[in-house]
This record gives structure tokens, C-alpha cells and sequence, in this order.
């Protein structure tokens, strides 16, 4: 149950909208024009890297472009590398000529960052977030394997939340004196380490924040920032397609922790679209089969299906019940659906159920084809998690994550301190980690509303009246007043 | 009508899980007495195991199945009555429980080994080409009618085995009077053994038959037998007629709700919480002659210390407080504040379940009533945590005034109900709209409680009151009065004693300790959530006082001190995610052997020491512990 809290969380997050800066867009696509480099990785191997200019952004300060070097390998918890790749952003920056100020601020060094990332990795979901340590050390990796910024390795400190209140904030007490920031972390007690960070003079958490506490911060740099609401493009997309239908929805909904006030969010965007939601159900930990709940919706004259806050698990549980009494409804799901773990529990059932999201299909190979970045997601954190790895949402927001603590840690210049780091985050209005997010500013907490349809076709996810490599434009956000 | 049938038909499938699940508890209970927390996690390991063997392994389903259930299942059982539960004859009920609590954690982290959790598996459903069959409006999938089926066939199977078989007989024999048994040429070993090994197959063939419906998740598929419980109390742990009945009245009250209760308000909060107020109802109102149950015996008693001694330890501990809280990292204080609170709650628990022999699985709910509290109203005040510790006292007092005729078992259960009860339908929706709840910490006038140290040492400083004010409370003649109620409240109440009174007054500073507790712990990280009073953690609460021991203040410390510690070992031992639940079910085997914990081997091991060093106080030899 704790993990369909955290997918309510995070689908919440990731239900913004963001009237992105077109000029910070055209920058953000001008760090993508690139010219290449070859590094060797820390493994040995040679990483065919595309280096370019990073986005200058607000700033308008252009960090120094590609270059050759040999990264140091790092500590025990520095990202891995090696192999061969060909990547599509970030630039390898040399130390200058004058040095780069060696030890500038609290876990730096002349040669290496350590950041840290404390992350629900043991505890009752063994394994939760271990994503997110991947995600982060495998863009870290490819960095690394680039020569690093400025001279320097990056490396990560894990802590591990155990999926306690106590225990987060024990691990992220002890990390926050000796690292630079928290970058990548996820943790569903994430509050809980919070007054730690801020004892901490200047300490950034460039990470996704999954409670109120650590969204409402000013130091929290977040990829996806929380915003009460929802996103209104998805909305008026049913309410246009299917017509009467939406105005007979049914819904479930995780009813625990933060779920039922997300779901009252979405009910008022619904209503402000002109739908109506005819039967709902809020479910509990010991629900194990929603045919009673079909069977009820069925009685209410439910017309289509939507909800948004649940996981691939139990999307694939009312999927499987759905199709068991001969549904014949639009399936869509806001979100939770575009999970390994639906396609494998829905099977055959899950042909024809819709999703809409804010970020690309970083697991399908096929979108690793079309979008650099997703490659890059995809080859690195097979790299760092071996070829078993879960490519989830955490993983791939935590690359974001690492993403962006780069980028601003390259306009920091070559002697950053936390301040100068906080700074520079600030100023990033939008960002999308070169598409494999839907754009957001994580320098003034605007959330993402830019989205995508997919659709699952003989099993696999497929985009559906989407751009090929974007999101769709139809981006306004209900904000609650 | 068409509706309600629909929804009865659904309800009569779903009761046949629940007889399905609560049959093989009724087996096991029937022949040891004991009540084992662990079937679901049986259940879950047979339905991995037969996922491995026809899946991973590509096996023949039929091969796959004939394996786990005849071969792999049974043998799992009968090792754990060899192992765990035979040496539990006659055992405490709270000893029983947390020791079955210790083997589902221990089960769960074997299986997290050898099944990493976050890899998607999926177990295909029986006869998944069979077209489902329509019943009135509703499908109804081969898989389920097989479950119905199966349901059916085991109730009237185990009932021919009860009453048509020697063996089944002897199996009943056994736990009426196990001597006697044993004087017909019946080894109780032996049938017991057994009944656990059909226990156990039982358990697998549920989670077999369940995880195609349900996904093949490990903790999901543990829990799930716990809305089998009702059932099985239902039929008062022996009768497998009366336990089908109640697990089909169970899924008809639990599938009418769903189909009438509204979408909002008031009902839908109680909806999740319907099978525990069953099992609470099936508590209350089941006749008392069927609720007889033993207590346990062979108690030590506990030698208690003086005041002089009890201040001398608590000042002792203080200065050792005031050393630690100026040299270890901030982090450590932070574990040590956590250390301190748990052991708090655990001190009430040595005052209820240690003196008084109740057992409670609902401590935890009292600690979030405190913490409650002090999140919503008191704003950091010591007349909140005064508040915290009424409304949890309250609330003790209602526990104890519903559950005044039952004991061990049926009491440790109610209180269970009740616990989960909490979960499902207050602490869920109480802790505002993101979940948590923030708490804001104890202020005191002219002390900096916000600094991590400080807040150390008054945590501390309560902790060493409370210990002391318990052992008051064991020396006098009250506590004289819990312990003779905990040895046979037949015998008490023979004499005169007000067991009412004892009870309630008991249950409500027990409570209103915990609630402290919860008050403490709410301001320790600043904020909770619902799933820190979850009613599971109430059962490693009392295994962790079994750790440390049940019936002695050191006993809460080392408990709690271990508890508290266990997030740094485990972060020191990042590999090894499941290094808790692991240990945790070593320590359930250990306790199950010595179950005085390691305060009473501590203290034991003093008193040897003092006695061998020519000590005249002959309380000093080597059979007894000190409080």
C-alpha cells in the first residue's frame, strides 16, 4: 500500500502545467545541437560522447564546450561506465587553465563533487526507489565518462530512508555536513530529512519532492514540482472525443495518504472540462479484485473510465476486472498505467487502455530511436544496473534530477559553492532533460502540463495523436482557486 | 434484484477465498493451540515456489503443483513445528504470536531474496481458455469457480478427516488433552506435526489459487489471509463448519457494501475497515463457553528492585545519557531520541502485557492517538501532551471495557480488530490531505527542546521516570495484584480481587503511556503518517520487548535500543535489504527458546555473577531476573 501511496504522490507531481519561456525552450534546444567527442569511460571503455554548448538559459553565460578527458573513476558510489555510446547532451568541461579552486565548498574537491541521495531502498518494498539511486549515478556515469565538469568526478553518497520517518531523517542528518547537495533522492518520508538539509547553510535538494514539506521549500530544485491542480489539456482532449461519455465517469482511487485530496483536485478540473464523475470507489489495502466495483459502475451508468492516482499494479487489477465482465468503456488511466509491471499483470487485457503522461516512453525501444535522450536513459542505466534493471519513473526522474544539478553546476562555473549553485538553479525556468520530461521550471516551481497520449497496441505502449518526439501543445493547467 | 443478486453471487466467491485462507489456520490452531500470524506468508511462499517451478522453470503445471502441495508445503510445515512452534507448548499467548509474527517477517525476507519484489511476475490463471461463465449479469472466470469448488471440497474434506478418520480424531484429541492422547498410543508430536504440515499445504494451495486473481506480490499475498480471520474466529478456531459460514457471511457484508454504501462520507471511511469490525463483533457477542483458551504458564517471576536500586539504575542511565548526547554524531542522538520513545511505548507494554499477562496488539494505536493529538491541537504544549495522554487513556479504557471477558488469544485478537480497525478507517483519512501530519515538538519553558541533544536527554529523562514509576507500581500492592491476575485470574477472583477494576486501570496507564510515547515520537522527526502506527508494527513492538524481555524495565530498553539502532546497521549493510526481516526471524526462533530476552539473560547472568562472588541475598541464585 505504501507503494501506491508514492505512485499517487508521484503522479500528482507529475500532473502540472507550465507556459514554458520559448526563449529558455530554444535554448534548452540548443544544448541538443552537438558536436561529438570521444572520452574514456571510468570502465576502460570509449563512450562516443556529443558534446555542444550547454544551454546558456536566463543567464546568458555559455559554458565551455566539449573536450577530451580521462575521468578518475571515482569512489565506491560514483556512477560506473564504460562500453561504448553515443550520447546526446552534456558536455564534458575542463578544469581551466587557473585551476578550478579545488576544495570551493563543502564536498568538493579539486578532482571530485559528492552529492547525496537518500532513498527508500530497504524496508517493507525492498528495492522501492532503487531507481532512483540508478537513475541518478547512471547520468553521473555518463558525465564521468565525459571528463566530468570542470575537471571534476561526480560522485553520490547514498543513504537509505528504509521507508521510515526515522531513518530518513538519521541518513540525511548524517550525509548533509559532508555533501554538496542532495541530488536524484526519493523517499516518501522526504519531510522528514528536511530540517536536517536546512541546518545545512545553503544546502540544495535537487531532487522530486514527494511531500508538501520538501515542495514548498526554496532550496528544492524539483524536475516535476507539485502543484494543487491538474492538467486541463488531457481533459478537454476526453471531453472532445468522446463526447456524452464524459459525463458518465467512473473512478478508483488509493484511499490513503494524499490520494483522495489528489482525486478531489482532478474531480474539480473534470467538472471545469464538463465532465461529470458518476461512481467512484476509493480503495484499500485489502482490496484485491475490483469486479464489484465494475459491477457497480455498470449499475451507475459509467460510461468511460478514467483515474489517476493508482499503480501499473492495481491499474492492471481493475483492467483485468474490467475486461473479465466484457467492459467495453474507454480504459485511460492519468498517469500510473505506463509501468512494465501493468503490461506484464494486465497481458492481453491491457490492448486498447489509454494514459496520458508528462514524460516520454523511456522504456520503449522504440522512443529510444527517435529521442537521443531516451537512449542515453536507457543505455546508461543498463549500464549502472545491469541488464535486469527496472527502467521506472523514479530511475528516469532522477536522471532528470542529476540532469539538471549538471547543468546548473556548469553555469556555477569552475568554483562552485552551494550558493552559487542555488543560484544558478533558480534560473532555470524550464527544463525537460533534453525531452525525456515534459517541460517544467524547476527555478520558480511551475509544473509541467504538456503531455502525451499513449495507447497500449499488441502490448506495447504507443503514442497516440502525439508528436513523434515532443509533447502536444495543448498545455493549460486548472488551477484550484 | 438483478444488482443484488449480482453482488451476492460475488460475495458467496469472495467468502470462498476467506473459508479458503481461514481453513488452514482452524488446522493448525486445532491441534497446538497456536495462532499462526504466519499463514499467509505460507500461502505466499507456496504460490512463489509453484511461480518458479511452472513458470521460471517451465514444469508441468500439474507436476508443479503436486510438488509444492504434497512434497515442498507439507515439509515446510512440519519443519516449523519442529522447529518453532513444539518448544512453545504452554507458552504465553503473546509469546506464541510474536514468535508465528517473527516467522512471516522471516518468511518475507527469504522470499524478498529469492524473488526481488520490484520484478513484475505474473502467475496465469487456471483454465484461462475456459470462456468465463455468466451468472445472471455478472462473469464469473474458471479460476474463481475453481476456487469456490476447492473451497468446498476442502471444508468437507477436513470435516471427514475431523470425524471419520483415526487420525483426524487423534489430531483432536490432541489439543483437548494432549496426556491423554498420548495414553491411547497417539504421539502429540507427531499429530501436531502433521496437522502443521496440512496447515501448510492448505496455506500454498490458497496462495496458489490466488495469485493468478490477485498479483503475485509478496507482501499483498501475505496479508491477504488477513480478512480470514474473522472467519476463523467465527468457528472459535476449531469448528470448520461454523468458519465457512462465517467467511461466506463475511463476503456477502463486505460485498453488499461495496455495492450500496455511498461514494462519500462516513460509510466509505468504514467500508475498508468492515472485516475487522466483524472479527471485533464475532468477538464480542460469540458465547463465552467457546472462548476458553489457555494463558500460558511457567512465568519466572521477576525480582524486584527496590526504590533505592530503581534510582540508583535510572540516575546511572541518565549520566550515561548526558555522556552519549555530548559525543556521538547527531545522527546517532537522533536514533538514541528514537531508542528512548520506543521504549517508553514498550515500558507500557511491560506494565499491560509483562505484570498483568494481557496481551495487546493495538499499543501502536494508542502511540498515534498521542501523536495525533499533538499534531492537531497542542502545538508543542505540555498541556497537549497532557491531552495526548487522556485521549489515549480513553481510549484504553474503551478497549478494555469492550474486551472485559476475554483473554489471551481472543483478547490479543480484539485488540487486533480493533487496531486495524483504526488504520483503515482514522488514521488514513485523519492525517490531512497529504498523508502526513505534522507534529510540532514538546516545548518546555527555559529548555531548547528543538536541539537534537537536548531533546535526547528529556526523552531520556521521561523514560527513566516512567521506568521507575513502573517498578513503584510492581512493588505495590497493586502490582503484587497484576501478576496474580497474570497466574490465574480464576484464583484472584476467588479471592475477592476486583479483576474489572484491575483491568480497566491497567489498560488506561498503559495506554496513557503509550500515548506519551506518541507524543514524543510525533516531535521527534516533526511529522507522521498513518503507516508509523500500522497494526503490524504493534506486533513487532511486543517482539521486541520479547527481545529485549517482556517483564523487566531493562528488557523495554534493550528492546527498543535495538529496534531504534537496527536503520544503521541495516545502512551499513546496504547489500542486504532484507537483513531486518532476516534477523528479526532469528531472534523470533531465539526468544521462542529463552523466552526471558536478553534482559533476563543480562540479568541472570549479574546475578550468577554477584552470587558467585559470595553474595548473601539468596534472591541472587541463578533462576531469577531482576525487573
Amino acid at each position: 500500500m505504501k507503494r501506491a501511496l508514492v505512485v499517487a504522490a508521484v503522479v500528482t507531481l507529475a500532473a502540472c502545467g507550465n507556459t514554458a519561456n520559448p526563449a529558455l525552450q530554444r535554448a534548452a534546444q540548443r544544448a541538443q545541437t552537438s558536436t561529438s567527442t570521444v572520452v574514456a569511460g571510468p570502465g576502460g571503455g570509449v563512450v562516443n560522447g556529443t558534446a555542444g554548448v550547454a544551454a546558456p538559459l536566463s543567464s546568458g553565460q555559455p559554458v565551455p564546450g566539449s573536450t577530451v578527458a580521462a575521468p578518475q573513476g571515482g569512489g565506491t558510489t560514483s556512477g560506473g561506465g564504460g562500453g561504448s555510446t553515443t550520447g546526446s547532451t552534456g558536455p564534458a568541461v575542463p578544469a581551466p587553465a587557473g585551476g578550478n579552486g579545488g576544495a570551493t565548498d563543502v564536498g568538493v574537491t579539486a578532482d571530485s563533487i559528492t552529492v547525496g541521495n537518500v532513498s527508500d531502498l530497504s524496508g517493507p518494498v525492498p528495492g522501492l526507489f532503487q531507481g532512483a539511486v540508478i537513475g541518478t549515478q547512471a547520468y553521473f556515469a555518463k558525465i564521468n565518462a565525459e571528463g566530468g565538469v570542470y575537471g571534476r568526478q561526480l560522485k553520490v553518497a547514498v543513504g537509505d530512508g528504509q521507508l521510515d520517518c526515522s531513518a530518513n531523517k538519521a541518513a540525511t542528518t548524517d550525509l548533509a555536513p559532508k555533501v554538496f547537495a542532495f541530488v536524484g533522492s526519493f523517499s516518501l518520508y522526504d519531510n522528514c530529512g528536511l530540517p536536517a538539509m536546512q541546518a545545512q547553510p545553503n544546502e540544495s535538494a535537487v531532487q522530486v519532492a514527494l511531500s508538501d514539506a520538501l515542495n514548498a521549500y526554496p532550496r528544492n530544485f524539483a524536475v516535476a514540482p507539485l502543484a494543487a491542480g491538474w492538467r486541463q489539456g488531457p481533459l478537454n482532449y476526453y471531453a472532445a472525443k468522446y463526447g456524452d461519455a464524459w459525463k458518465h465517469i467512473g473512478s478508483i482511487y488509493a484511499n490513503v495518504g494524499s490520494s483522495p485530496a489528489i482525486w478531489g483536485h482532478v474531480k474539480k478540473a473534470i467538472t471545469a472540462s464538463g465532465g461529470a464523475v458518476v461512481s467512484e470507489y476509493g480503495y484499500g489495502p485489502n482490496d484485491t479484485d475490483f469486479t464489484a466495483e465494475v459491477i457497480r459502475m455498470q449499475r451507475d451508468g459509467v460510461q468511460m473510465f478514467f483515474s489517476t492516482a493508482v499503480d501499473g499494479a492495481y491499474a492492471a487489477k481493475f483492467v483485468n476486472a474490467a475486461r473479465s465482465q466484457q467492459v467495453t468503456w474507454p480504459l485511460i488511466f492519468g498517469g500510473g498505467a505506463y509501468d512494465q509491471t501493468f503490461l506484464k499483470q494486465a497481458g492481453d487485457n491491457a490492448n486498447g487502455v489509454f494514459n496520458d503522461m508528462l514524460y516520454a516512453r523511456f522504456f520503449n525501444a522504440d522512443e529510444a530511436a527517435t529521442i537521443p535522450a531516451v537512449k542515453d536513459y536507457q543505455t546508461w542505466t543498463v549500464r549502472v544496473g545491469g541488464k535486469n534493471v527496472i527502467q521506472d519513473l523514479y530511475s528516469a526522474y532522477a536522471w532528470g534530477s542529476a540532469q539538471l544539478f549538471v547543468d546548473a553546476l556548469k553555469r556555477a562555473g569552475p568554483k562552485p559553492t552551494r550558493l552559487s549553485l542555488i543560484a544558478a538553479l533558480h534560473e532555470v525556468k524550464s527544463f525537460d532533460a533534453d525531452g525525456l520530461l515534459s517541460p517544467s521550471g524547476p527555478g520558480d516551481k511551475r509544473p509541467a502540463s504538456c503531455w502525451l497520449l499513449v495507447q497500449v497496441v499488441k502490448g506495447t505502449w504507443q503514442r497516440v495523436d502525439s508528436p513523434a518526439s515532443t509533447f502536444r501543445k495543448d498545455c493549460p493547467y486548472f488551477k484550484e482557486p | 434484484m438483478q444488482t443484488f443478486f449480482t453482488f451476492g453471487v460475488l460475495g458467496i466467491v469472495i467468502g470462498c477465498i476467506y473459508a479458503l485462507t481461514a481453513s488452514g489456520l482452524v488446522v493448525t490452531y486445532t491441534t497446538s493451540g497456536i495462532f499462526n500470524f504466519a499463514h499467509g506468508a505460507i500461502g505466499m511462499f507456496g504460490a512463489f515456489s509453484y511461480w518458479q517451478l511452472s513458470v521460471a522453470w517451465h514444469w508441468p503445471r500439474l507436476l508443479a503443483l503436486l510438488a509444492i502441495l504434497l512434497v515442498g508445503a507439507p515439509l515446510l510445515g512440519a519443519a516449523i513445528e519442529g522447529a518453532l512452534i513444539r518448544p512453545l507448548r504452554n507458552a504465553a499467548v503473546d509469546l506464541t504470536l510474536v514468535t508465528t509474527l517473527g516467522l512471516l517477517l522471516f518468511l518475507l525476507g527469504v522470499a524478498n531474496l529469492l524473488w526481488k519484489p520490484t520484478v513484475p511476475r505474473v502467475l496465469p490463471q487456471f483454465f484461462a481458455s475456459v470462456h468465463p461463465f455468466r451468472i445472471g449479469s455478472l462473469s464469473v472466470s474458471a479460476n474463481q469457480v475453481l476456487i469456490v469448488v476447492v473451497a468446498l471440497g476442502v471444508a468437507v474434506g477436513l470435516k471427514l478427516l475431523f470425524s471419520r478418520t483415526r487420525v483426524g480424531v487423534a489430531m483432536r484429541g490432541v489439543i483437548d488433552d494432549p496426556e491423554l492422547a498420548a495414553m491411547s498410543g497417539v504421539s502429540p508430536a507427531r499429530v501436531q506435526q502433521l496437522s502443521w504440515a496440512i496447515g501448510s499445504s492448505l496455506a500454498a494451495l490458497a496462495g496458489i489459487l490466488l495469485a493468478p486473481l490477485e498479483t503475485l506480490n509478496i507482501l499483498s499475498l501475505t496479508l491477504l489471509v488477513i480478512n480470514g480471520y474473522a472467519a476463523a474466529l467465527f468457528g472459535s478456531l476449531r469448528s470448520l463448519p461454523r468458519t465457512a459460514v462465517g467467511a461466506l457471511l463475511l463476503g456477502l457484508v463486505v460485498n453488499y457494501a461495496r455495492g450500496y454504501f455511498p461514494s462519500t462520507g462516513f460509510l466509505v471511511q468504514l467500508q475498508p475497515a468492515l472485516p475487522m469490525l466483524f472479527l471485533f463483533g464475532v468477538l464480542l457477542f460469540v458465547p463465552a463457553a467457546r472462548l476458553s483458551t489457555g494463558n500460558g504458564v511457567g512465568r519466572r517471576a521477576p525480582r524486584v528492585p527496590g526504590l533505592r536500586q530503581s534510582l540508583a539504575a535510572g540516575g546511572g542511565l541518565l549520566v550515561l545519557a548526558a555522556f552519549l548526547a555530548g559525543a556521538l554524531p547527531t545522527a546517532y542522538v537522533i536514533i538514541g531520541s528514537r531508542g528512548f520513545i520506543l521504549a517508553l511505548t514498550l515500558l507500557s507494554l511491560v506494565l499491560l502485557t509483562g505484570y498483568s499477562g494481557q496481551a495487546s496488539l493495538c499499543h501502536l494505536t494508542f502511540v498515534g492517538l498521542g501523536a495525533f493529538v499533538m499534531g492537531h491541537w497542542a502545538q508543542g504544549s505540555l498541556l497537549g501532551v497532557l491531552f495526548a495522554i487522556l485521549l489515549a487513556t480513553g481510549a484504553g479504557v474503551v478497549v478494555a471495557a469492550f474486551t472485559l471477558r476475554l483473554r489471551g488469544l481472543y483478547l490479543a485478537l480484539s485488540t487486533f480488530a480493533f487496531a486495524k480497525a483504526m488504520d483503515d478507517a482514522f488514521f488514513v483519512r485523519q492525517f490531512g490531505s497529504s498523508g502526513t501530519l505534522s507534529v510540532q515538538r514538546l516545548r518546555l519553558p527555559g529548555i531548547d527542546t528543538a536541539d537534537e541533544r537536548t531533546y535526547f536527554l528529556v526523552c531520556a529523562v521521561l523514560f527513566a521516570l516512567a521506568g521507575v514509576g513502573v517498578l513503584a507500581v510492581r512493588r505495590s500492592k497493586y502490582g503484587r495484584m497484576l501478576t496474580a491476575m497474570s497466574d490465574s485470574p480464576a484464583a484472584c477472583a476467588t479471592l475477592g480481587m476486583d479483576l474489572t477494576k484491575a483491568k480497566l486501570l491497567t489498560f488506561a496507564v498503559s495506554a496513557g503511556l503509550a500515548g506519551l510515547s506518541g507524543a514524543l515520537f510525533g516531535g521527534l522527526a516533526g511529522n507522521v503518517n498513518p503507516s508509523d502506527f500500522a497494526v503490524l508494527g504493534s506486533l513487532s513492538l511486543l517482539l521486541a520487548l520479547r527481545i529485549g524481555g517482556v517483564n523487566t524495565v531493562t528488557g523495554a530498553l534493550l528492546g527498543a535500543l535495538s529496534v531504534a539502532a537496527f536503520p544503521t546497521v541495516q545502512a551499513h549493510v546496504p547489500s542486504s535489504v532484507q537483513l531486518a526481516y532476516l534477523l528479526t526471524g532469528v531472534a523470533a526462533v531465539s526468544i521462542g527458546r529463552d523466552p526471558d530476552g536478553l534482559g533476563g539473560q543480562l540479568s541472570r547472568a549479574g546475578a550468577r555473577i554477584r552470587w558467585a562472588l559470595g553474595s548473601p541475598d539468596l534472591s541472587l541464585r541463578p533462576t531469577e531476573v531482576t525487573a
